[in-house]
């Protein structure tokens, strides 16, 4: 995660002092203070998890970096709304928010009259994070990035089942972004022909990605 | 055609690989469009499949290179949604408080046409609950012109003055009456 400005590290006035880097009691403590209507704790609070929500959870499934700033924004404006709700119980604010920002990108594909297989795989998504110990450490950070690993896992298992030459074409315009006539060239077909091959390939990902297999699993669970 | 001319060559048929089966003039243009999207030059999407394609591509690309915020961004974004939150709940209050001023002027307004017209009435109720029951002579109003001589024409104050007393005195004397009749008296 990026780094935070040195004045985020400053304890809110009147917080108790917990254990070195028990930044769990800090967030505690900024929860309650933001429910009382404190601005800064708010600013704060929604400071330290901002880019890991834009960067982990609505980017990857939004892909557009305008469309997930104004995602994550709404996600912001939803959750000091509804801040007076949040009930502490001695997790992060982090999963809280990550389900309102799940949420929103879920909206935003159904708006754009997404209703296929795309939004059906985001809604199936499992929780990430159950198994972590809730005060030790830097909680979101790990979350976040078991966030990025679960992504990548369900991407990789999806290109698995495609045929290979559609895992090619897709791994090296969009994974690797080489240009179309590179693509074309490794691929042995003309820029045209490339074009059709990947515009196959991309549909063929569209509809393997959330299958579930034979055993009833999801993608990602059967890379697990 | 060897390698050379395949790759070469960029129509659609060159290179075609033979367990691919034939492209449509269909699939060939939403493949450019795709092509358009991608290089952010592209339309709006035809229809939620062209729309669910493109996101599912922007999705593999997000996926494998993660972009993050800078802090100027970060601090905006958080700025402008505490700010947006903040406005969509006091909304109803901040109109409030701006009607307040319009609403204490029209209450003391009212308040004050209220007064006005209970003070008003006052007098005509203490009549009403003292009626002196006036003698069918004097019962009707009057014109003052044979009091008086002649129809008033005269606009001096001296002479409009006289009038007046002439007019007052006649009257007096009558109320006079009245009232003594009313007691049971005797003018």
């Amino acid at each position: 995660m990026s780094p935070r400005p040195e004045r985020e590290r400053v304890p809110a006035p009147g917080a108790e002092a917990g254990p070195a880097g028990d930044l769990t009691s800090l967030e505690q403590v900024l929860v309650e203070r933001a429910q009382g209507g404190d601005r800064e704790a708010l600013r704060v609070l929604l400071g330290r998890h901002a880019d890991a929500l834009f960067a982990r959870v609505i980017q990857p499934r939004v892909g557009d970096r305008s469309t997930a700033e104004d995602i994550l924004k709404a996600t912001m404006v939803t959750a000091i709304e509804k801040l007076h709700t949040f009930r502490w119980q001695g997790r992060s604010v982090y999963f809280w928010l990550r389900q309102i920002a799940r949420n929103k990108v879920i909206d935003h594909h159904r708006q754009g009259q997404r209703r296929g297989r795309l939004v059906r795989a985001l809604s199936d998504e499992p929780e990430v994070g159950l198994g972590q110990t809730p005060r030790s450490g830097p909680e979101a950070a790990l979350i976040a990035e078991e966030e990025r690993t679960l992504n990548a896992a369900r991407i990789r298992a999806t290109l698995a089942k495609l045929n290979p030459r559609y895992r090619r074409a897709i791994e090296l315009r969009l994974l690797e972004e080489l240009p179309r006539e590179e693509c074309a060239r490794q691929l042995e077909v003309s820029v045209a022909t490339f074009d059709v091959v990947f515009f196959r390939a991309v549909n063929a990902f569209r509809r393997s990605f959330g299958e579930r297999d034979e055993g009833g699993r999801g993608s990602a669970d059967a890379e697990r | 055609m060897n390698d050379n001319d395949k790759r070469s060559s960029d129509s659609p048929e060159a290179g075609w690989p033979e367990d691919e089966a034939p492209a449509s003039e269909a699939e060939r243009l939403a493949a450019e469009r795709l092509r358009a999207a991608l290089d952010g030059t592209g339309a709006q999407p035809a229809d939620a499949d062209e729309a669910e394609l493109r996101a599912a591509a922007a999705m593999l690309r997000a996926a494998a290179h993660e972009e993050h915020l800078a802090p100027a961004a970060r601090d905006r974004l958080v700025r402008e949604a505490i700010a947006g939150a903040t406005l969509a709940h006091a909304r109803p209050a901040s109109r409030l408080r701006r009607l307040a001023p319009a609403l204490a002027l029209a209450a003391s307004v009212l308040l004050l046409l209220g007064s006005l017209l209970l003070v008003g009435r006052a007098p005509l109720r203490d009549r009403q609950r003292r009626p002196a029951p006036a003698p069918r002579e004097l019962a009707t109003s009057r014109p003052s012109n044979d009091l008086l001589g002649r129809p008033i024409e005269d606009r001096e104050r001296a002479s409009a003055a006289r009038r007046l007393d002439l007019v007052f005195a006649d009257r007096l004397a009558g109320f006079r009456r009245t009232r003594l009749l009313a007691a049971g008296g005797t003018p």
